[in-house]
């Protein structure tokens, strides 16, 4: 019975002891999906392809100019959010959920032993076993795990900041430029349409009219997308500050601060994959 | 300030400036909507007050200039923050290739973890004489051993 007592003391050691692995997945997990970044990025190097049709000839030759740098500089903008998504990936990974399975399948080859009565093998086997076992597991999965994400959030945490504020800064561009677009497609609608008051040229008006209506509406709900994504970005970077912050000495109380950072994190981009009203 | 944090202050007043261009457009904006509104209804427009079509689109147009040069810079503030990069992507891709080889390393103690198992699980089975447990814990030890020279990890699937 005390051989099944170390059994069970070292599936609590294995769980108990680590950093919050769980967490640490969960936050990366959530970290790694980045999908709205790289979708408004996409938006942004196509704005001349949507304005096109609202400008006069001399904008539209002013235009074919910046396109050409959105479009040079969009590879660059997607690597950096390429980057952070194999970090986080692998982060999500390395804090993997595999050391719970070789607790659980010592625990069974500890019952194994006992259920053999003939044996020969008594529980002072078993427990040299457990402790062999214990040993190793530490060396495979808690103690080497916790240095590992560690060792990688510790040293990673200034270049991830790094990108990940490059990105906010993108995102508010991109923001902005999307703001002029807007005012340049809508502007249109509302300096000429005043125009177009005789009973002939109702059809086009009413057109005219349906068309700005739809067109409001996309840039208005992508205000609201801009906004959110910004926001994820942040709750990402502190979830990570957070993480880098307590190196070394990540113990249980840690769990509550980094499930909330993952649970941060996953609201925020929620919000993103949320359809608007 | 090092070169890295002058470039990003340079970038912040390109931004500002791109701002400034912005705002003045909308001001024209909306003082051309204004005029437009005020305009006499038709048959009126002898008035010389009254905007024209023809003027109201010139005012759009100059509107539209001052929009694109504030995209133009916007573009240059947006490659000052997404260049220069190269390094910090360079080090996070380098971290995390270290971490996968931190991943294959844990991968292959669990591994061994699992051969030292089957070991003491044949060993068990010997001692007790039971022939049918040595058998199966011979073809675990088996598979396992020909799934690590193929290069897999039989402790991943260890459920």
């Amino acid at each position: 019975m005390a051989a099944w007592g170390i059994v069970l003391s070292l599936g609590a050691c294995a769980t108990g002891a680590g950093a919050p692995l769980p967490a640490v997945r969960a936050f990366a997990a959530e970290s790694a999906k980045l999908g709205a970044f790289a979708e408004l990025t996409t938006r942004y190097r196509d704005t001349y392809q949507r304005e096109q049709p609202y400008l006069s000839p001399a904008a539209d030759q002013a235009e074919q100019a910046i396109d050409a740098r959105r479009r040079a500089a969009y590879a660059d903008f997607i690597q950096i959010q390429q980057s952070v998504v194999l970090y986080m990936q692998t982060l999500g990974k390395l804090a993997g959920e595999d050391e719970y399975d070789l607790s659980d399948r010592v625990r069974a080859l500890g019952g194994g032993i006992r259920a053999w009565p003939d044996s020969g093998l008594d529980a002072h086997h078993v427990s040299a076993f457990t402790g062999l076992a214990r040993l190793l597991t530490r060396a495979a999965t808690g103690a080497r795990q916790q240095e590992a994400v560690a060792a990688m959030v510790g040293e990673g945490d200034a270049d991830v900041q790094t990108l990940l504020d490059a990105m906010v800064i993108l995102l508010r561009l991109y923001d902005k430029s999307n703001d002029n677009e807007r005012k340049i497609v809508l502007g249109l609608f509302e300096v000429e349409l005043p125009f177009v008051d005789t009973p002939r040229e109702r059809l086009l008006a009413s057109l005219a009219k349906a068309h700005y209506q739809g067109k409001s509406t996309e840039y208005g709900l992508l205000a609201r997308r801009y906004a959110l994504a910004e926001k994820n970005l942040g709750a990402i970077a502190e979830g990570h500050r957070a993480l880098a912050g307590r190196i070394g000495r990540l113990h249980q109380a840690d769990a509550a601060v980094l499930t909330r950072s993952a649970l941060a994190v996953r609201d925020s981009r929620a919000a993103l994959d949320r359809p608007a009203e | 300030m090092t070169s890295k944090e002058q470039g990003l202050a340079d970038a912040r007043q390109v931004e500002q400036l791109a701002d400034r261009l912005s705002a003045a457009a909308d001001a024209m904006h909306a003082r051309v909507l204004r005029a437009i509104a005020r305009r006499a209804p038709n048959g009126a427009q002898a008035d010389p007050m009254n905007i024209s079509q023809e003027e109201a689109q010139a005012v759009f147009e100059s509107e539209v200039g001052l929009r694109q040069h504030a995209d133009s810079l916007y573009a240059d503030a947006a490659g000052h923050a997404g260049g220069g990069l190269l390094l910090s992507q360079q080090w996070v891709l380098h971290i995390t290739e270290a971490a996968a080889a931190d991943i294959q390393h844990i991968e292959h103690v669990k591994d061994l973890l699992l051969i030292g198992a089957d070991l003491l699980a044949l060993a068990g089975a010997t001692v007790a004489g039971q022939p049918e447990h040595m058998l199966k814990a011979l073809e675990h030890l088996r598979d396992h051993g020909d799934d690590i020279k193929q290069g897999k990890h039989p402790s991943e699937d260890v459920d």
